[in-house]
């Protein structure tokens, strides 16, 4: 059940079912213990795994194979997964469910597991009993915002566990991904390349930007990530498998990146703490690192300005960036990834998660 | 030439079907399904009558395909090594890579036993029995793997094959060597004075299973536990199993110098035997009787295996320990006459045989049978044809040339795993090494998956579009798009019509959005429309919508002068469909104005009044379909027709 790859110290776990979500439990000071997987595609059995790494005595560190701490069934394919912090975690299916669950951890029971704590079973729905997909969930300050197949976005407190605002028609062609910009801008993605910000505080579905991407090709945006610290740099994984880089203060596209990789890119992210790295995967099975910090042989000048506006300068971005391989290429599509700390964990259609505990930043 | 291989027979206990008329009938239902249903064929006439009084109940039944390869524990084991697989497909064909068919042999090995560790995780108290017979199969697999490892991908100096093939018995049957720890670590026995052959009721079979595996020091070190280590017998014995000179490839001695030896020291060991020297523990005279290779310890040889590869094996360790590999069909043909009275080998035992007859051909079509779904047969044959130990077949190489000889394993094998709801990916891996007809059985495949859910179809899409497959994509992209017509979502529909680049249905959906302009007076969409991308390019309709989007878009903007022009280009290139004509003329009022400005000189008015007729005469055909409506708007184009050639001519008159 457990094998590591040959040089790099990977390890992987076959779960018997694919994978379409992985997630850590974040943890404020350690490196997290424990993640959530979703599964995908696997009749009417698709679940949310909660699991904990294991160690062989008391004293060496937590490591893989996981353990199995608990297992919640879901009524469709989970689409997404977020904490919120490091208790409570959001689920969506692509039946149209949105479901928050709180991991009970060691202290507070003897059992490590999941319970669920707020549910809305048909937040999106088509009426009419028809499957309603939920496509994606993001999460900022304990609010929830999901967009789904019925071109709704619904705004949730978590604090009033009340759905606060709902916008209809948000699009006329199929969403695919939504990421918050700040606590009262959410930015929705489709499947025609087009990109719309949305002002939660002002009047109900008013465009603050549409932009459109790759102008003339409508390749779908797949998936969106926030530069971390600069928080005014948006970065889109496209169906072709490139990178867009956008600066939000012009709504305008700086510029592509490409790994030669052409397969769908399915997660993009930033490491939390180190945003000179951004990892991505793929379709084609890859799980790639992107870093544009200079490399270690070369002197950091302190003072180095352009540092800081890396991205604006299109130049540096095509000849600094660095691109390798995080894990060997496996083949099958990798959905989801997820950084913490040193570690990083993703999940794949051969049924397996695979772990790398020592990430080189 | 296609031949009919049966792989399976069953017998249907209905009692529907032992009447003589009816006859079976049977059809697929899925992929993997097969619905067998009981007809009466048509009798005589005479009996014709007869026939509707038919009250026996007919059964429909449903055969489906179980294996064990789709258990939740099990399914590593196809996932990994789809992996493997495809890691040996494209190291072989890089020269910069190794491709060490041992290093992919051991690979697949190790994914057996961690399934087999898997399995037995879960079912720790041994109770499920369907596990159990998992487990054995998997055993077995391993085990035969493991000898053909040995026998083909294994290079030996010399071709002395003794020591691996004994590698290869301890491995599989660790029994002995087990026992052996569990009495040598039993230190109690060895400080109480208590004896330890007695304490152990198996003590002697562990000897004698132990010497049968060439495992001579650890016999030696149980010996020496015995009781009576100190008497004579004993120390004669240990003194013998010390000196046994064992043979290494790697030793230095020549294998006739090694011959000789071992001979020497087999004779002394059979003078003592001879002298009775052993005689007064009857176990320990049986044990060297086996050492000396003594003719009359087959039988008891023949107690302690439990298959004849080991009953083989044992004896040549005494018999003829430097054998090659050519004369081991000779001595394993000789076994198996002498381990079975009667012909009665089990399955495991013919593909044992094979292998060691060097049949890799015969081997590989038994493999085939194994319960396995045809994963040992598709991994074990592409391995063992990359590393060419098999060639195609003779008859088969004259009609197509070059012909994996092991594609009808991979087909069947990635057709079987595409039958499955969550391992079809790892079927299209397999289908994708199949050639021509690889590609056609995943398209037909591909296409046949059901399309329910969103993931589902991008994954589908990912595997038609990185083969070309066209035709799949255009088929899953209609369906959807179909699907998003139903629920009335003419830009969800539009998307995949976009997707599939299927024109016709894009022109269709132009047709709604143009018919729902003329109802309404506004296009749906917006967001999409003004973002048509490459639609515009590959279909008519919608290289008109873009057009008299932008047209509008002018006119409205007031930018009247490059809105003539782009209306003139319109009516010139005739792309406006039909029923849209009217709507079209019908915008010409938007330039006349209070300003008597004319943005058209006598050609462009003579075209639209062109335009003008040929609608009112195609109208007038067709009566049925015409607008009332827009029919009334006539005499307003007329009138302005009439007043945008009295404003050119006005200006005509002041220029002139």
């Amino acid at each position: 059940m457990r094998t590591m790859s040959s040089n790099m110290g990977i390890f992987a776990e076959f779960i018997g079912r694919k994978v379409n979500r992985v997630r850590w439990k974040p943890d404020d000071l350690m490196a997290s213990t424990m993640f959530v997987t979703g599964s995908w595609d696997n009749d009417d059995d698709n679940v949310i795994e909660l699991w904990g790494l294991t160690s062989e005595d008391e004293n060496s560190v937590k490591d893989f194979p996981p353990k199995l701490l608990d297992c919640v069934q879901q009524n469709g394919n989970v689409t997404q997964i977020r904490f919120l912090d490091n208790k409570f975690v959001a689920v969506s299916t692509d039946n149209g469910s949105v479901k928050v669950y709180r991991v009970i951890g060691e202290n507070e029971d003897a059992n490590i597991h999941l319970n669920e704590v707020m549910a809305w079973e048909n937040l999106h729905s088509f009426g009419k009993g028809q499957r309603c997909s939920c496509k994606d969930l993001a999460v900022c300050n304990y609010s929830l915002a999901t967009i789904g197949d019925d071109y709704k976005l619904n705004v949730i407190s978590l604090n009033t566990k009340q759905i606060h605002q709902v916008l209809e028609g948000i699009s006329s062609s199929p969403l695919t991904c939504i990421c918050f910009l700040t606590d009262t801008e959410v930015l929705c993605c489709n499947a025609l390349s087009q990109m719309k910000l949305w002002d939660l505080r002002i009047a109900k579905s008013s465009i603050t930007a549409n932009i459109n991407n790759f102008t003339q090709t409508q390749v779908p945006i797949t998936c969106v990530a926030q530069h971390p610290s600069q928080k005014h740099f948006i970065f889109t994984g496209s169906e072709e498998g490139d990178v867009g880089v956008w600066d939000m203060r012009t709504n305008s596209l700086l510029t592509t990146m490409s790994s030669g990789d052409s397969s769908s890119l399915t997660e993009i992210a930033f490491h939390p703490l180190e945003p000179d790295h951004l990892f991505t995967c793929s379709f084609g099975g890859r799980l790639l690192q992107w870093s544009s910090k200079k490399s270690y042989m070369c002197r950091i000048d302190p003072g180095d300005l352009e540092y800081s506006n890396f991205w604006v300068n299109t130049d540096k971005v095509k000849t600094r960036l660095s691109i390798n391989d995080v894990i060997q290429p496996i083949y099958m599509p990798i959905n989801s990834l997820d950084i913490q700390k040193q570690q990083l964990i993703c999940g794949a259609d051969n049924e397996a998660v695979y772990f790398q505990r020592n990430l080189k930043l | 030439m296609s031949k009919t291989i049966v792989y399976d027979t069953l017998s249907i206990p209905d009692p529907s079907f032992i009447d003589d008329e009816v006859r079976m009938f049977g059809s697929w239902f899925g992929m993997s399904n097969i619905c067998i249903f009981p007809t009466k064929m048509s009798g005589p006439p005479g009996n014709q009558n007869s026939s509707g009084d038919d009250k026996t109940e007919r059964n429909i039944i449903h055969l489906k395909h179980k294996t064990m390869l789709f258990d939740p524990k099990v399914r590593q084991l196809v996932n990994e090594s789809s992996g493997v697989f495809q890691d040996l497909q494209i190291n072989v064909n890089d020269p910069t890579k190794s491709t060490d068919a041992l290093y992919y042999s051991r690979k697949y090995r190790a994914i057996l036993s961690t399934c087999i560790l898997a399995i037995d995780r879960n079912n720790l108290d041994k109770s499920n029995e369907t596990y159990n017979q998992y487990k054995m199969l998997l055993h077995n697999l391993q085990l035969i793997w493991h000898l053909c490892e040995v026998l083909y991908l294994v290079i030996v100096p010399g071709d002395t094959i003794l020591n691996n093939l004994l590698d290869w018995i301890k491995i599989h049957y660790e029994n002995a060597e087990n026992q052996a720890s569990v009495i040598i670590d039993n230190t109690i026995a060895y400080l109480t004075d208590e004896r330890v052959e007695e304490k152990f009721t198996f003590y002697w079979d562990t000897v004698i299973g132990l010497v049968l595996q060439g495992n001579i020091d650890l016999a030696r070190k149980l010996l020496s536990n015995h009781s009576q280590s100190d008497t004579e017998p004993f120390i004669h014995a240990i003194k013998i199993f010390k000196s046994m000179p064992t043979y290494s490839v790697y030793g230095g001695l020549p294998i006739a110098e090694y011959t000789s030896r071992f001979k020497g020291w087999q004779s002394s060991a059979k003078s003592k035997l001879e002298c009775g020297i052993f005689l007064s523990d009857s176990n320990l005279n049986d044990v060297m009787k086996i050492i000396c290779g003594d003719p009359d310890s087959i039988s008891l040889i023949h107690s302690h295996c439990s298959t004849w590869f080991q009953f083989l094996v044992a004896q040549l360790i005494y018999t003829d320990p430097t054998v090659k590999k050519h004369s081991l069909s000779l001595y394993a043909h000789r076994s198996v006459a002498k381990y079975y009275k009667e012909s009665e080998y089990n399955h495991l035992d013919t593909l044992a045989l094979d292998l060691f007859d060097g049949d890799l051909e015969g081997f590989v079509k038994k493999l085939k049978s194994y319960p396995d779904s045809g994963w040992s047969s598709t991994h074990l044959t592409n391995l063992l044809h990359l590393c060419d130990k098999i060639e195609p077949e003779l008859g088969i190489s004259e009609v197509v040339e070059n012909t994996n000889p092991n594609e009808q394993y991979l087909l069947d094998y990635g057709t079987f795993l595409m039958t499955h709801h969550s391992l079809w990916q790892a079927g299209v891996t397999y289908l994708d090494y199949c050639s021509t007809i690889g590609k056609g059985h995943l398209s037909m495949l591909l296409s046949k998956l059901g399309i329910i859910s969103d993931l589902r179809v991008s994954k589908i899409l990912h595997y038609a579009t990185a083969r070309r497959l066209h035709n799949v994509v255009s088929s899953v992209c209609k369906a959807k798009g179909i699907l998003s017509l139903q629920k009335s979502r003419i830009g969800e529909a539009l998307c995949w019509a976009i997707r599939g680049q299927d024109s016709a249905f894009a022109t269709y959906l132009g047709d709604l959005y143009l018919k729902e302009y003329v109802k309404s007076g506004s296009f749906a969409c917006p967001d999409i429309l003004d973002n048509l991308g490459s639609i515009v390019v590959t279909c008519d309709r919608f290289m008109f919508i873009g057009k008299y989007i932008q047209f509008l878009k002018l006119a409205i903007g007031n930018k009247l002068s490059e809105a003539a022009s782009l209306y003139i280009e319109l009516l010139r290139s005739n792309i406006c469909p039909t029923y849209f004509r009217l709507t079209l003329l019908t915008d010409v009022l938007m330039f006349i104005d209070d300003s008597n400005e004319c943005y058209f000189n006598i050609a462009d008015i003579s075209l639209i009044k062109m335009r003008l007729d040929d609608a009112i005469t195609e109208s007038n055909e067709d009566n049925e379909s015409a607008d009332q409506f827009l029919l009334n708007q006539v005499s307003n184009v007329r009138r302005s027709i009439v007043k945008l050639i009295s404003i050119s001519l006005i200006r005509k008159k002041m220029i002139a």
